[in-house]
C-alpha cells in the first residue's frame, strides 16, 4: 500500500517529529510509513488523515492486489 | 527485553503513563519482598540445619533471593528516573505504545518461539541418541507445555476478540 504522507507533510511544512508528536507515535514509525516499510493500522491511518485534514483514501492509496 | 515482560500499555499522554508506571512499581516492590522472603528462608534453613541442606542448595536459594532483590531495586530506580524526566517519560511511553514497536515485538516473539521449539527438538533428539531419559522427558514436557499453552491462549483470545 502506497501513501502520500511525505508529500503532504512537506506541502504543509511539517517535520517528521511534529507529525509523530501529533499522532502519538515515534519518529521512526513516520519514517517507516513514508518509506513504505510499514503499513499503518486503521487507527493510525485515521489519526494521520485527520491531522492533514483529508480522507483516508486520499492519503493511503489502496492497491487492488493488496 | 523491550515490550517482552510489560503488558501492553495504552497510555495516551505522559500523565496516563506515569499512572501506569506507579502501578508497575508495585510489582518491583513485590520482587524485593519475595527476594527478602527467600533470603529469610535460606537463613532459617541454615540456622536450623534442616535435614541435609547442602551448601550448594543454601547458596542457590541465597542467590535467587539476591537476584530478585537486585532486579526489584533496579526496576524501582529505573521507573523513578523515568518519572522524574518528562523527555525520558515520553520516549519510554512511545517505545511501549508505538504500534510499530508492538508489531516488531510480536514478530520477534514469534521468531523466538519458533527458535525455542527447534532448539528443544534438537535437544530431544540428542538426548534420545545418548539415552538421557530425564533430559528427554524435560524436553518433551516443555514442548508439550508450550503447545498446550499456545492452544489455551488462542482459545482465550479467540473468545475475547
Amino acid at each position: 500500500m502506497q501513501n502520500r504522507i511525505q508529500e503532504m507533510r512537506k506541502a504543509m511544512r511539517v517535520t517528521q517529529n511534529e507529525l509523530a508528536d501529533a499522532v502519538n507515535v515515534s519518529r521512526q514509525t513516520i519514517i517507516s510509513l513514508e518509506n513504505g516499510r510499514y503499513n499503518a493500522s486503521l487507527m493510525l491511518a485515521h489519526k494521520i488523515a485527520r491531522y492533514f485534514g483529508v480522507a483516508i483514501e486520499e492519503l493511503f492509496l489502496f492497491d487492488e492486489e493488496d | 527485553m523491550r515490550n517482552l515482560f510489560c503488558p501492553t500499555c495504552r497510555a495516551k499522554n505522559n500523565e496516563e503513563y506515569r499512572a501506569v508506571l506507579k502501578k508497575r512499581q508495585v510489582r518491583f516492590y513485590l520482587f524485593i519482598l519475595t527476594g527478602l522472603a527467600t533470603e529469610g528462608l535460606a537463613l532459617l534453613l541454615d540456622l536450623c540445619a534442616w535435614r541435609s541442606f547442602t551448601d550448594y542448595q543454601w547458596g542457590y536459594l541465597l542467590g535467587l533471593g539476591v537476584g530478585l532483590i537486585l532486579g526489584g531495586v533496579v526496576g524501582v530506580i529505573r521507573i523513578r528516573r523515568r518519572m522524574a524526566d518528562e523527555e525520558m517519560l515520553k520516549e519510554c511511553r512511545l517505545r511501549e505504545t508505538d504500534e510499530r514497536e508492538l508489531e516488531i515485538g510480536s514478530l520477534a516473539l514469534r521468531a523466538a518461539a519458533r527458535f525455542l521449539l527447534a532448539a528443544l527438538y534438537v535437544l530431544l533428539v540428542v538426548a534420545g541418541v545418548f539415552e538421557k531419559e530425564e533430559l528427554m522427558r524435560v524436553c518433551f514436557g516443555l514442548i508439550a507445555l508450550f503447545l498446550f499453552s499456545y492452544v489455551v491462549s488462542r482459545k482465550y483470545y479467540g473468545s475475547k476478540i
